[in-house]
């Protein structure tokens, strides 16, 4: 290479690494220690042995929990937002999510999307502060056991239900046979139970008095914040802020908790989706589940 | 400058090499220096939001790394990588010109604006690029 040649390379890679030095001082010397993170709970909140391989609707609440653990011992994050989009979920997996909220030692803030009721509100009211949009789904304080019976039918194609237990409430729920009145009254005082633990759990939360509201009703972003279900009416940039104010800092880099998606997840997703397709024709008629189960 | 000889129309190992080798010395001369920005980002927790100031910092990188292109070869009819692998930079019609010297090396602002200019060099024989042809412009394998 001729000398001058070779000087010329010199002086373009010293002044070009000098202007890019002096650049980059000023971005190195901004400050993004301060960290807000965004949880996402989207979907059924369900506990572990509910969600299914093959459900991508399902959020676990072991994951929510582990990613809420993560961010309490990360001393950089200085708050958490729960971007919830969920119809609520298990009562177990809302009250674990729920109990997990109130341990926290940071604010903690939940920015209701789309919906966030029954137990996804749950959740979001164990927080320091609710942000809903106006139109967005929230409230719908109540529990449901609801199930399929399948015992007319049954008896329709000449199949019989032997009955073989020991301990006369063991099959109680069954979808094999109707419910008795006594046996009705047990369930019903169990949901009568779990919803006052919802509902008390809500109300201290919130600090109201949820003894009109606490009976299922959903409520509209506008309605709930003139109830003080939610305190602002807003979007991310609104949940933002106020989780900014919560936690008195000025500047916070925004991240979201990655999740890893593996090999069995992706297939799982994309057999739901077809199966979901696949189904959607035949189940439409069958919204109420085929066994007993709770869900807040 | 004047052209001396060419020796050869370009190979295509040739440009592929050079171009990698600019790239090397980009990464060390004019990212490297944001390595402490950069520091801040990596974090396999977390995905980060966008934010107006990466957005700021890889738009600088990449003028910069247009800039390195365009300056070197300008004053060198080479960048560092063409040197080291004996290729050049010469106008079709006259004098290399600082104009066509940022026309052909603008494609380079992005990685997917180059694989488009590039897709050239897989449909024609003489390994040129289209911002090359724009801007009158070849890289040549020989001396000058």
């Amino acid at each position: 290479m001729e000398k001058s040649k070779f000087l010329k390379f010199i002086i373009v890679i010293l002044v070009f690494f000098l202007f890019s030095y002096f650049v980059a001082k000023n971005f190195n010397n901004i400050d993004f220690t301060d960290k807000i993170v965004f949880i996402p709970i989207n979907g059924v909140i369900v506990s572990e042995n509910s969600a299914g391989v093959f459900n991508e609707n399902n959020i676990n609440s072991n994951e929510i929990i582990n990613y809420l653990n993560r961010a309490n011992e990360d001393n950089t994050i200085k708050a958490i937002i729960l971007e919830i989009n969920s119809p609520g979920g298990t009562v177990i997996a809302s009250k674990e999510v729920a109990d997990k909220v109130k341990e926290l030692n940071k604010p903690v803030v939940a920015w209701i999307r789309e919906v966030g009721a029954s137990g996804a509100y749950w959740v979001a009211s164990a927080s320091d502060a609710i942000v809903a949009d106006p139109l967005s789904i929230t409230g719908s304080i109540g529990v449901i056991g609801s199930y399929l019976e399948f015992e007319g039918l049954m008896e329709k194609y000449g199949v019989k239900y032997e009955r073989l237990v020991t301990g006369k409430y063991k099959d109680t729920g069954s979808a094999y046979k109707s419910l008795t009145e006594e046996e009705r009254k047990i369930l019903q005082g169990k949901l009568d139970l779990i919803h006052k633990a919802f509902s008390d759990d809500v109300s201290k939360n919130r600090k109201i008095d949820l003894s009109e509201y606490s009976n299922g009703e959903f409520f509209l972003g506008v309605e709930a914040k003139e109830i003080g279900l939610i305190d602002y009416l807003g979007g991310k940039d609104l949940a933002i802020n106020v989780s900014k104010e919560l936690a008195n800092i000025e500047k916070a880099k925004i991240v979201t908790f990655k999740q890893k998606k593996g090999f069995l997840s992706s297939l799982d997703k994309y057999l739901s989706k077809y199966s979901y397709i696949f189904g959607l024709g035949i189940s439409n008629g069958f919204l109420i589940r085929d066994k007993f189960e709770i869900n807040a | 400058m004047k052209l001396k000889k060419i020796v050869a129309p370009v190979k295509l190992w040739k440009r592929v090499l050079a171009y990698l080798i600019d790239e090397v010395i980009i990464g060390f001369v004019i990212v490297m220096p944001f390595g402490s920005f950069f520091a801040n980002f990596d974090n396999d927790l977390f995905v980060n939001e966008f934010s107006s100031e990466i957005f700021l910092v890889g738009l600088i990188i990449s003028i910069l790394s247009v800039l390195y292109w365009s300056i070197s070869e300008y004053l060198a009819n080479q960048s560092i990588g063409k040197a080291l692998v004996g290729i050049y930079v010469r106008s079709t019609n006259n004098e290399l010109m600082f104009w066509q010297c940022l026309v052909r090396s603008l494609t380079k602002f992005s990685g997917l604006l180059l694989f488009i200019d590039s897709l050239r060099i897989i449909f024609k024989g003489d390994y040129q690029r289209y911002f090359e042809k724009l801007s009158k412009t070849e890289v040549v394998d020989g001396e000058i």
